[in-house]
């Protein structure tokens, strides 16, 4: 045992390992020290300066990683001195770095929808992982699908290639309503807290709001004031553009997670906030809308006649709303008005439309402007009301006036004036308000602790967690921010469930967005950095119906045609991939976050360099470098390889392959140890869609590509292995893995996932040639597990157990390279295998082989079931199995997958060929060897990844499986 | 026009804004709304500001350089919007903002009107630059009403 020394850690007395540095002293005391070049494979290196502590008596900053302690060393690692200087070192490194954290669509999106992945989702044709992603953020992707302005697509930097942004919105409506034809996905109900949530409002913040609670294991209340859910997307959106059985489905999604609904129920008349209270609720959220119309501010406005925008649409919903003579008159240009003027016409009426400004000013999108007059609405632009004019005390119609646009004025807008003199009189029957709308606040005129109320009628909050002047109330969407868009009630819904979550939890109520650095808006951009790099291909389209199709059967049918699945697929491929593939798992960005730092800090020149993607495997992304050399030391120090370099000095730093030629004709052998210790993305996987980036899962497994049983860690988004990286802290071969444990999920679903299953009838083939031979040999593969292996011995009837002996091949000298085909077979021998020979049987059954022979049957169970027998069956990846494999050492190194095989894994084979349901039973077969085999009879209770055996090892030479020949075909079609 | 002639028109300004402060004042002890008494009490203390602009221009005894800058657009929101009942307890935001472009608009008369009734050119530079004044105030009410609707 090493000797200790005492030293004073953040003024606590702690003894250490005398050989420690001071970095493994604090963190062994559980204080973590920041860093982006220390590895513990690397020697160290301090070129970040971001492990900086005081250490009392010592001349400036210490670094951690390379200080040894030594007694009585007095430590400050989280002085607010430290903490500047961490921050001034991630400062000056985010001044020149370039990127986007997010994709510009996603910064725009007010919830924050992963767009990049959703679209990657949908390009792979999973459709169901698409809106479940969607979901995170936006529980009513349908109804947004229908109805979103998509202010994100106003930034896609699509248009810099070829003119025209990903069509985002239709593509969200694709899969969003695919998954709710499908059934859609309800995610798991959090465990009860025994906490519960009144929200008042069932509208999209409310209902955002309840289905984000729900996941947190908060029971929830919804108070509506209207008879069903929906809020403005009901009685605000006319069903025509959101047909109202989507819009059910997609609120029975969220209300299925289980929540009490009290419809009719409104605020100030039905109950109070210190109702709710009283009644259970730990928390409150007002979600009430804005459902007040604006006041025109002309005489005789209150006249019969005379109806707000939102009360006349909610009343053709409610179905209360009776004709009034043949002339209607909206007035207003926003989403509202255009939806007034559509509901009118198709009420019976002969509608115009009035607005102050031009057409050009409109706020409503063009598209509703267009469909809008195709329907017979007459636009009558830079007119406004002046008097609604009062006959017997019913309106009658208008005065309104000429206005023309005044020059600009400081705040830039060109300000409606009106002109003197060209007033005139129109006649209307019914005249819609439909200039904006209010929350109403009267509903807590009689709350004894009222929220305060801002001039706009809207609820003092913080923006940012939603807390209202009143404790436990909380406000969001239209009645907090003021009337907005949908998506933007949506997330003002989701973080008012987060901060509840907090609030009720008892920590602080505080949200802080993680870091995010932006290469620019589209203005701030150049086409000619974009246009060349991609092929030039027109947005898809989504089917408008003409206006006399739109105007049949009364006018509410579904107005426009999404898109069909070969339309999203063509149409998601069309997405440049903006944000950076590293988002998730960036140590610059959430050390960046932690220490509040900012690029502005040291704004300065940016380094702009394209993307070396020469190597089929590997990217590099140079301009997001950090120079802290640690892919630079992993190549050299640690692999001798040295395929890496640091060219120039000082600001012009770059990193580059060894002599700026392409990565794999400098030695680089794709083990892509590089890309593990990079700590931004600028040694990136060289991958497109079909990985994402997604928040990922991740499993330990043991590599079977060689007979070294390394630990590999499997990220796998839903159904889809998406990244493999290694174990830092792995005994076996140092926490190194090579090319073929990292890079073997490119074997891709297509050749070895669930869709690859064998049909049927080959299965049931197979078991015919298996039940119907009286002498049955077995061959096995290197790469098989222990449980595998066992399980088909038990296949043998009156043959032989077999191994395939191979040529011998040289493996590289490079250090922890692959061991190329030696093998352990000393469990093959316990279990009575013997180098093949083949003959003298009905039939050879050929595990991880392609097998022919003319005197015999045959079957052979490869990758992408591609062979010569008689019956080929598939076998699935590796990585979809598990069990224990068995190393070079004689250790058992364990198999775990996210994502396990079910029909195509080995053992589920050997099961249904034989039709002996246990040689599929793990379990059972474990318990066998245990039983069959003494040197493994402990071997399976270890909970780690690596458990001990008495298997003395047995090495030789066996030919390359299926899957090692699979992958070595894999990568010499990449040019390796 | 004689120094005593500029310090009498400055000075009846400054009552009139003084007494705007006091309407303003008074309005938000009546008004109910907590939210809508600050809007009161805020645009008392602006037209403090403006007096106190105007003290300054008194004790300076002339008119600051005049800025050559293009005036705002007359939105004349207030020729045309419903009379308002000032004595109501529940006035909103919309109804503050309206009364203001009425008083302003008032002020901005009297002195538009006073400009066109002397002949001394410094005392129309004098009412001339009281009526910008106050049509700059009246423009912001306007411009805040203006984005209001929308």
């Amino acid at each position: 045992m090493s000797q200790e020394v005492n030293i004073i850690l953040n003024g606590k007395e702690v003894k250490v390992s005398a050989d420690s540095t001071i970095r493994q002293a604090a963190e062994a005391n559980g204080n973590k020290i920041p860093t982006f070049c220390y590895d513990e494979r690397l020697k160290p290196y301090t070129s970040c300066f971001l492990c900086v502590v005081e250490v009392e008596g010592a001349r400036g900053m210490t670094p951690a990683c390379s200080t040894k302690v030594a007694e009585g060393m007095k430590i400050q690692t989280e002085s607010e001195k430290v903490l500047a200087t961490r921050k001034m070192s991630l400062d000056l490194v985010l001044s020149d770095h370039s990127g986007d954290c997010i994709a510009p669509c996603e910064s725009k999106c007010p919830s924050n929808v992963d767009i990049q992945g959703y679209i990657a989702h949908i390009s792979n044709g999973n459709f169901a992982a698409a809106t479940k992603l969607i979901k995170e953020q936006n529980p009513l992707p349908v109804v947004c699908g229908r109805i979103c302005p998509h202010p994100c697509e106003s930034q896609c930097r699509r248009t810099l290639v070829d003119g025209q942004a990903v069509a985002i919105n239709p593509l969200k409506r694709f899969a969003s309503e695919y998954e709710l034809d499908q059934g859609a996905y309800l995610p798991p109900v959090g465990k009860d807290t025994g906490k519960r949530v009144a929200i008042v409002g069932g509208g999209p913040a409310g209902l955002t709001a309840a289905y984000k609670l729900r996941q947190t294991g908060h029971a929830v209340d919804i108070y509506d004031m209207m008879p069903e859910l929906g809020g403005m997307t009901r009685y605000g959106i006319p069903s025509f553009r959101l047909p109202w059985d989507k819009l059910d489905n997609e609120i029975k999604a969220i209300t299925d997670l289980g929540m009490n609904l009290n419809m009719n129920s409104k605020l100030g008349r039905d109950f109070t906030i210190e109702s709710l209270k009283a009644d259970g609720a730990d928390a409150v959220l007002l979600a009430i809308g804005a459902f007040k119309s604006k006041k025109m501010w002309v005489d005789n406005e209150d006249l019969p006649g005379v109806i707000g925008g939102v009360d006349f649409l909610g009343d053709v919903v409610l179905k209360r709303h009776e004709k009034k003579g043949e002339t209607a008159v909206v007035i207003g240009g926003g989403d509202t008005a255009m939806d007034c003027a559509r509901v009118a016409v198709r009420a019976g009426y002969k509608t115009t439309l009035l607005y102050r400004r031009t057409q050009e000013e409109m706020p409503a999108l063009q598209h509703e402007q267009d469909e809008t007059i195709g329907e017979g609405v007459e636009f009558k632009i830079l007119t406004a009301p002046t008097a609604v004019i009062d006959k017997d005390g019913q309106a009658v119609g208008l005065t309104v006036i000429t206005m023309e646009l005044g020059e600009p004025d400081a705040s830039g807008r060109r300000r409606p004036v009106p002109i003197e003199g060209t007033e005139e009189d129109l006649p209307f029957d019914l005249i819609i308000s439909a200039i904006g709308q209010d929350p109403d606040m009267s509903c807590i005129e009689n709350e004894k602790e009222k929220p305060e109320v801002t001039k706009w009628s809207t609820f003092v909050y913080d923006e940012k967690v939603k807390t209202t002047t009143v404790k436990g109330v909380f406000a969001a969407g239209d009645c907090a921010f003021g009337p907005d868009t949908v998506i933007r009630a949506i997330g003002e819904g989701k973080h008012a469930a987060k901060a509840i979550d907090l609030f009720l939890m008892g920590a602080p109520v505080e949200i802080k967005r993680p870091y995010e650095i932006s290469r620019g808006w589209l203005a701030d951009l150049n086409s000619d950095d974009f246009s060349p790099r991609w092929e030039h291909k027109k947005r898809a389209l989504e089917t408008t119906k003409p206006a006399d199709v739109r105007m049949a059967n009364g006018g509410y049918d579904p107005i426009n045609i999404g898109f069909d699945e070969a339309t999203a697929l063509a149409e998601s491929s069309r997405c440049i991939e903006c944000g950076c593939n590293a988002r998730f798992s960036c140590d610059l960005r959430d050390y960046s976050t932690e220490y509040n730092a900012s690029e502005k800090t040291y704004a300065g020149q940016k380094r702009d360099y394209a993307e070396d993607t020469r190597h089929p495997f590997i990217k590099i992304e140079a301009d997001k470098c950090i120079t802290c050399g640690s892919c630079v030391r992993v190549c050299s120090e640690l692999r001798d390889i040295s395929a890496l370099a640091l060219e120039n000095r000082g600001f012009f730093t770059k990193i580059v392959p060894a002599f700026g030629d392409p990565l794999q004709d400098v030695g680089c052998d794709a083990c892509g140890m590089c890309h593990d210790v990079c700590p931004t993305g600028a040694m990136a996987l060289n991958l497109g869609k079909e990985c994402g980036p997604w928040r990922t899962s991740k499993a330990i497994t043991t590599c079977t590509s060689c007979t070294i049983g390394c630990a590999l860690k499997v990220h796998s988004k839903d159904g889809v292995f998406t990244k493999i990286e290694s174990v830092v802290e792995d005994s076996v071969n140092s926490g190194v893995i090579c090319r073929d444990g990292r890079f073997q999920f490119q074997l891709r679903d297509s050749i070895t996932g669930e869709a690859a299953e064998a049909n049927s009838s080959d299965v049931t083939k197979a078991a015919e040639l298996y039940s119907s031979a009286g002498k049955v040999s077995v061959v096995v593969s290197p790469s098989m597990t222990v449980e595998e292996l066992y399980a088909a011995s038990k296949m043998v009837k009156g043959g032989n157990l077999y191994y395939m002996p191979g040529d011998v091949k040289k493996s590289s000298n490079k250090p922890f390279s692959k061991i190329e085909t030696s093998s352990n077979i000393s469990l093959m021998e316990k279990l009575g295998a013997k180098p093949f020979a083949g003959g003298g049987v009905d039939l050879i059954v050929a595990l991880g082989y392609d097998i022919e022979a003319t005197a015999t049957k045959t079957i052979s169970l490869t990758v992408g079931a591609v062979g010569n027998a008689d019956v080929n069956l598939p076998l699935s990846s590796n990585l979809r199995r598990v069990g224990f494999f068995l190393n070079q050492d004689g250790q058992l190194g364990r198999l775990e997958s996210d994502i396990v095989a079910n029909g195509s894994g080995p053992l589920s084979m050997i099961a249904a060929i034989t039709g002996n349901a246990e040689l599929g039973d793990l379990s059972g077969l474990q318990a066998g060897l245990s039983s069959t085999v003494s040197e493994l009879k402990d071997s399976f209770v270890a909970k780690g990844r690596t458990s001990t055996t008495g298997l003395s090892p047995k090495m030789a030479d066996l030919a390359d499986d299926s899957w090692t020949l699979a992958f070595s075909n894999l990568v010499s079609e990449k040019g390796l | 026009m004689s120094s005593g002639d500029f310090q009498s028109i400055v000075e009846y300004a400054i009552t009139l804004e003084q007494k705007s402060s006091d309407n303003y004042k008074k309005l938000s002890e009546q008004v109910t709304a907590p939210e809508i008494k600050k809007v009161f009490l805020e645009l008392s203390a602006q037209e403090i500001g403006h007096k106190k602009k105007l003290e300054s221009i008194e004790a300076k005894g002339n008119l600051p350089a005049s800025k050559n800058i293009h005036p705002d657009d007359d939105l004349k929101i207030s020729d045309y919007i419903v009379e308002i009942d000032s004595s109501k307890p529940d006035l909103s935001y919309a109804e503050a903002l309206a009364l203001g472009m009425q008083m302003e608009d008032a002020s901005l008369k009297l002195y538009r009107s006073l400009a066109t009734r002397v002949e001394d050119p410094e005392l129309i530079e004098l009412f001339n630059y009281l009526a910008k004044e106050e049509a700059k105030h009246k423009h912001s009410f306007e411009s805040e009403f203006d984005d209001l609707m929308g």
